[in-house]
């Protein structure tokens, strides 16, 4: 894991989760969201919009959580962490 | 009494009981072990501590109740915890390093350490308390409706009960005893708002899409912002959801659950999976439309009055069960966090700081019955004295549920909310900027804090100075803010520069 990669992952998946925010609120929410039709499932529009938001929030962690995107420099360090944790309580 | 929900109330109050119980006879029983869980959480009882930490007995109550007042209003609980917990996603796992290498088990603890400042504690410590307690009250509350509708007792005798059960469980099993507890509790809570969220929309009007094509018909204002009689404008409602987005992961009670999951990486986990937790809002807005074509009323009854709507119906009597069990496991899960973590924040950021001061040593040491041994050397006294505050506090919002009424408590609120916000620049710029330091940290929560007190007296006492003050009436936390991050930032350039040794032990 080169640490430019998880740098860039970082810049961008800040700038991904500050869109998914603003687009819950003024002025995208009430351009884009803030209306009844089309409805899918039966559900209004406005509702979708923001389960879709909440759906691809997690579709974007759970990637970044897979590939170990964030934090990841530590990763074996947590690893070791948690080795040393596990001794503790056996001890 | 129905006879019913009563047994299923009470029979789960006991296994509550018993499982909290067992919780507290599988650790060593010091601090570490009474808050933090010896840092040994795994993935199921993380995820549940999480998620049903947050949805509280105010979540289940409010929700369908905000749709009859507001309409899609009450989306606003799923928009900002689209991204609340986001945060925790990118700092948790560092938290939860540091607060193993350093043996930190709250937030305050890991802030007065990197600020070298034990002040920072005490004043994180003392607001985290004065939040607790209406945010509590209003959780009380929630279970003394419920037993009121169960039993027939009055509200506060019903709380009485269920907190006192709350209580055993959290003196004996600390944060385990949550931990497990909250595993039955966000169970219950997921089953019963699903199966009634659509049991009764599919009974009534056939289908949830049904039902919405009744809304679009006699009702659409209360499918889109600003709602009946333009009630919400835009601009409040996106303030609103930006002010929770900032403050959702800063509850020092949430922060917290960072210190005891197994693992770094686990903390993200729960992170990643939070979100499906939130989907059980989603029954509880069904409701909502329901009760609105229904013409149900508008204050918290709402939720009990919708299964009324069936009452000549068989399985009435067990979808009111399922009910009142779950709005008492929300009101619980998130009751005996904030027990827990309060005992933990009294006990930890404001006694063992203040501690070194002479006359509150003294004060301390004739409470103890003459102990001159500090509380800092005495891990078991710690956690004895934890359990005092635990049970004070629970004493406290039991009386202000007697004696407050329901609108003081709301406008305590509006405070509660406000502080969490002022921790967001001494936890950020604690963890990401080299250059804060102590003098910096104080200044911008001295000057947050006192905003927000100064700006809620000036509003309770004279509200036409309020007026001229703030004449957009923007949210008094978010104002806190602002005057906070200024201050922090000022006053961290001008002081001295933290100690590469500092940073590194940060991970800076």
């Amino acid at each position: 894991m080169t640490t430019s990669r998880s740098k860039w992952a970082l810049r961008l998946s800040v700038l991904y989760f500050a869109l998914s925010a603003a687009a819950l609120v003024w002025p995208i929410y009430p351009c884009l969201g803030n209306r009844i039709e089309p409805r899918v499932f039966g559900l209004p529009f406005s509702l979708i919009w923001v389960l879709g938001v909440i759906l691809s929030n997690f579709g974007v962690l759970a990637l970044l959580y897979g590939l170990r995107l964030i934090d990841a420099d530590e990763a074996d360090q947590a690893v070791e962490l948690e080795q040393v944790d596990q001794e503790g309580v056996a001890s | 009494m129905k006879p019913l929900a009563a047994g299923i109330v009470f029979g789960y109050l006991a296994v509550a009981l018993v499982v909290g119980v067992l919780a507290g006879r599988k650790g060593k029983g010091g601090t570490d072990d009474f808050v933090a869980g010896e840092r040994a959480f795994g993935p199921v009882v993380m995820y549940f501590v999480v998620g049903a930490t947050i949805f509280s007995a105010y979540a289940l109550l409010g929700t369908p109740q905000r749709v009859i007042a507001k309409g899609s209003d009450a989306f606003y609980v799923l928009a900002f915890g689209a991204v609340g917990l986001v945060p925790l996603f990118f700092y948790g796992a560092r938290v939860r390093r540091i607060g193993a290498r350093e043996g930190f088990v709250t937030q305050a603890e890991l802030f007065a350490a990197r600020f070298e400042s034990p002040s920072v504690s005490v004043l994180m410590g003392s607001a985290t308390l004065l939040a607790f307690v209406p945010y509590l009250v209003i959780q009380l509350k929630g279970a003394g409706v419920v037993m009121h509708a169960v039993t027939g007792w009055p509200e506060q005798l019903g709380a009485g009960l269920v907190y006192a059960v709350v209580l055993v469980y959290v003196l004996a099993g600390g944060v385990r005893g949550v931990g497990w507890t909250n595993v039955i509790q966000g169970v219950v809570m997921l089953i019963a708002v699903w199966v009634i969220g659509l049991w009764l929309p599919t009974k009534l009007y056939g289908s949830v899409g049904a039902m919405f094509d009744r809304v679009v018909a006699e009702h659409p204002e209360y499918l889109t912002l600003p709602g009946p009689e333009g009630k919400t404008p835009i601009a409040r409602y996106s303030s609103e959801i930006i002010m929770s987005i900032l403050g959702f992961a800063m509850w020092p009670h949430m922060f917290m659950k960072c210190f005891t999951a197994r693992s770094a990486r686990l903390v993200q986990l729960s992170v990643v999976f939070y979100p499906t937790f939130l989907f059980f809002i989603l029954p509880l807005l069904f409701l909502g439309y329901v009760a609105l074509l229904a013409g149900g009323p508008t204050d918290d009854s709402v939720l009990l009055w919708l299964v009324d709507l069936v009452s000549g119906e068989a399985a009435h009597p067990v979808l009111f069960a399922f009910l009142a069990f779950a709005i008492l496991a929300a009101s619980m899960s998130t009751g005996d966090a904030l027990l827990h973590a309060g005992g933990s924040i009294m006990v930890r950021d404001v006694l063992l700081p203040l501690e070194s001061r002479p006359r509150v040593r003294g004060l301390l040491a004739r409470l103890r019955g003459g102990q001159h041994q500090s509380l800092r050397d005495l891990d078991h006294a710690q956690t004895r004295a934890m359990r005092v505050v635990v049970v004070v506090l629970a004493l406290v919002s039991w009386l202000m549920l007697g004696s407050a009424g329901g609108t003081s408590v709301v406008d305590l609120l509006l405070l509660a909310y406000a502080v969490p916000l002022q921790f967001l620049p001494v936890v950020m710029l604690g963890l990401y900027w080299r250059r804060a330091n102590g003098v910096g940290a104080r200044a911008g929560l001295i000057a947050g804090l006192g905003t927000i007190f100064t700006l809620f007296v000036i509003q309770k006492v004279a509200p036409g100075v309020a007026a001229m003050i703030n004449p957009l009436e923007l949210e008094i936390g978010l104002i806190g803010l602002v005057v906070n991050v200024v201050a922090m930032v000022g006053f961290s350039l001008t002081g001295p520069r933290p100690s590469a040794a500092l940073l590194e032990r940060f991970e800076l």
